[in-house]
């Protein structure tokens, strides 16, 4: 780009920064209007109200006193925080009524026979956290194959999330249990003929000795290796990251649609043309233009950013992901606005087009409702939103604490659906600026 | 430049939008110095016209040449020579007039002392010297007009482009107008003025280009569009008496071309007003009628407008 050039994109640039900031604009978009909806998620969130209470059902195909023991310590050792109620329902068909009904968010099957204390040989009162290593387990009479079912509206939701996250608690600490116990000394002679536990033991016991079960009884004291364990649910800090940053994009399209709108107003106010008449490009007018747009986006989605993190205590994840995040999320938002403008003939038309796509693809990326929510076909087409991908990497920032290369899949694919949009509108651009 | 080239010159211009022709194979030219005004009712193709002669639309046919270097939508240098001065108010209300000016001053390359030098000059030349530092969008409309034409006047261009410049503005702000681009042509810039104002055309143009419908349909000087209408003068008589017998002996002047009654008197079309006006005062009398009123007409450019497209110029 020649000097000029460059020169004049930051004179539009600069001049446009200016004008929100005379006309207060910027403040409103950019600060204040961020501030209150950090402080609403914040509150909703953080608070002591039912938002952050999610409610766990779990169904005992037969409800013994060793499965009821088995799913009490699978319960403790899964860490879910105070703020998950874990609810006892009769069975599948009750479970599945208290989900439809919204009364439980998700719930666990636990099938007949899979926690049944005597069909693994497990004493119910060795069933505890920390002392798992020295249960012993037989593999007699264990249905193979049997698993445990997770039931939700959808298991991508955060309740879904949650009751995977139980389940897993649940069989890991078992599996965890019955390895330690195939390794000890003397279990291949107590394990009678079951299959699956009885091989492996006694290959592991022949092949490894005191230093394998050393090992092995560490690792199975060790947190249950799954994702979800970490979500700290307890004080909704993750959960003001996850609907902070959901709201924050849906937010951001609504601010990159107004500042395209706003060119669209100076096409038919006349100083668009202005420019048009200046030895400058018309694309360098609008490159120009939509900087500011940009910069004022961002400067709101930082200001939510640091808010919730800041008074909250948020989670959204490392600092790095989640600058790398907005700028990509903003980016999109701003080429996806840039485009729509260009399709507009006027102002109103751009406003409208921008709060119709806006609620779409809300709607569709799951800002208002999770994609996990929405038939098969929709969640297929959530992923064709950038809104959507911008939710994903979000959502890995801050539930998986993924960091920068943990988000490269929803980057890049921002950065694709940016550079379509970009070059969509580039072939409209001149009609954005003509008279 | 050649030394003989127009500073604009514009040929065979074609505009359509869908089945619709907005500009019809216009062409004109203007050399510096000169004042060369479109004038043509609301809708004529003045703006269209214009817009295609800036490189602000893109047109479908015809040619334009900024001091012989053509000009394309996508030009950016030949921009430099073209002041425009749109219809609109095109200044950002919330910025002061100063602000406004270093911005679009800055885009036409201009900065440091010499931009403020030239904000100075040109707003003293619209007569907004006092006022630099107020927000734009609290002046009045004919300062804000004065304002827009100070913005297509920073950068010095060779030719300026003002479209109905003097719209919705009080006389006095008309006038403040009307001088300053009459004094900016004296200077030797070239001027292209479009405006449905008759008055205006006739005051500071050089040159005129009637269009209507998109067609150019007649261009010369004032006394030149004159010259292609026939009839020329009118004289308007109030009288009372034997309007008939005046009727008759009015045609039989040397000089009347027409006779029209209406309510009060007679309207007569003649050659020339003043020689035939005697015969005129002559046949009244002789017809015993009490001339209480004489009006002599001379055409003007709404005579011509009308005499070419059958209809007024502010219809």
């Amino acid at each position: 780009m020649k000097a000029r050039s460059a020169r004049a994109l930051v004179v539009i640039s600069v001049t446009e920064l200016r004008r929100r900031l005379a006309d207060r604009s910027i403040l409103i978009s950019s600060l204040v209007a961020p501030a209150i909806i950090a402080a609403i998620i914040g509150f909703s969130f953080a608070g002591a109200g039912a938002a952050n209470h999610v409610r766990i059902g779990i169904a005992l195909e037969r409800p013994t006193a060793e499965a009821r023991a088995v799913v009490t310590a699978g319960v403790r050792v899964a860490g879910l925080g105070s703020q998950v109620e874990i609810v006892s329902v009769r069975d599948t068909k009750q479970l599945r009524a208290e989900i439809s009904s919204g009364y439980l968010g998700a719930g666990v099957v636990v099938p007949g026979g899979f926690a049944d204390a005597r069909s693994f040989g497990i004493p119910a009162r060795q069933l505890e956290p920390g002392i798992l290593a020295d249960v012993t387990i037989g593999t007699g009479n264990g249905p193979p194959g049997a698993r445990l079912t997770v039931v939700s509206a959808s298991t991508s939701s955060l309740d879904g999330q949650m009751a995977e996250a139980l389940a897993a608690a649940i069989s890991s600490r078992i599996y965890a249990g019955a390895l330690v116990t195939a390794l000890s000394p003397g279990a291949a002679s107590g394990a009678g003929s079951g299959a699956g536990g009885s091989g492996a033991g006694g290959s592991g016991a022949g092949g490894s000795g005191a230093a394998t079960l050393t090992a092995a009884r560490v690792a199975a004291a060790e947190p249950v290796p799954l994702e979800l364990v970490a979500l700290d649910i307890g004080n909704g800090r993750a959960v003001i990251g996850y609907y902070g940053s959901s709201i924050a994009v849906v937010f951001l399209f609504i601010g990159a649609g107004l500042g395209t709108r706003a060119i669209a107003m100076e096409r038919s106010g006349g100083t668009l043309t202005r420019l048009a008449a200046a030895p400058v490009s018309s694309t360098l007018v609008v490159v120009g233009k939509m900087l500011a747009v940009f910069v004022t986006a961002i400067a709101g989605l930082l200001v939510l950013w640091a808010e919730t993190v800041l008074v909250f205590g948020a989670t959204w994840g490392g600092a790095l992901g989640v600058l790398v995040m907005c700028a990509a999320a903003t980016l999109a938002m701003c080429s996806l606005a840039m485009f729509l403008t260009s399709l507009a003939r006027d102002e109103s038309q751009a406003f409208a087009a921008s709060i119709i796509v806006g609620i779409v693809l809300g709607i569709l990326g799951g800002n208002f409702f999770p994609p996990g929510s929405l038939p098969g076909v929709l969640q297929v087409v959530s992923l064709a939103t950038p809104n959507g991908w911008a939710l994903v990497g979000f959502g890995r920032l801050a539930l998986l604490h993924a960091g920068v290369s943990g988000v490269v899949g929803p980057l890049v694919v921002l950065g694709v659906i940016s550079a379509v949009l970009v070059a969509a509108a580039g072939l409209r651009i001149r009609r954005v600026v003509e008279l | 430049m050649p030394p003989t080239a127009p500073v604009l010159a514009c040929s065979g211009l074609y505009k359509r939008y869908g089945d619709r022709t907005v500009v019809d194979g216009v062409s004109f030219h203007i050399d510096a110095g000169e004042c060369y005004g479109l004038l043509g009712p609301n809708g004529a193709g003045k703006t269209t016209t214009i817009s295609m002669a800036c490189g602000l639309l893109r047109r479908d046919g015809g040619e334009v040449l900024v001091e012989g270097r053509r000009l394309l939508p996508t030009s950016v240098s030949v921009k430099s020579v073209i002041g425009y001065v749109p219809q609109e108010i095109a200044l950002y209300p919330e910025l002061s007039v100063q602000d406004n000016l270093r911005f679009f001053g800055r885009l036409y390359g201009l900065g440091g002392r010499g931009l403020d030098a030239r904000i100075g000059s040109v707003l003293r030349i619209v007569g907004l010297g006092d006022r630099s530092s107020e927000k734009v969008g609290r002046f009045s409309g004919g300062m804000k007009r004065r304002a827009n034409i100070a913005a297509g006047l920073l950068h010095e261009p060779r030719l300026l482009v003002l479209d109905e410049p003097t719209v919705g503005v009080d006389p006095q702000s008309r006038n403040s107008i009307l001088e300053t681009v009459a004094q900016l042509r004296d200077t030797g810039l070239a001027v292209l003025y479009t405006t449905h104002y008759m008055e205006e055309a006739e005051k500071l143009c050089d040159r005129i280009g009637i269009i209507d419908g998109g067609n150019l349909i007649a261009e010369g000087s004032r006394r030149q569009l004159v010259a292609q209408v026939r009839g020329q003068d009118r004289i308007r008589l109030v009288a009372t008496g034997d309007m008939e017998s005046l009727a008759r002996n009015c045609k039989r002047i040397d000089g009347v071309d027409d006779v029209s009654r209406h309510e009060d008197g007679l309207d007569l079309a003649v050659r020339d007003g003043r020689s035939v006006l005697p015969a005129v005062v002559e046949a009244a009398g002789a017809a015993g009628a009490l001339v209480t009123s004489v009006e002599v007409v001379q055409p003007d450019l709404e005579t011509v407008f009308l005499a070419l497209t059958g209809k007024e110029l502010r219809d």
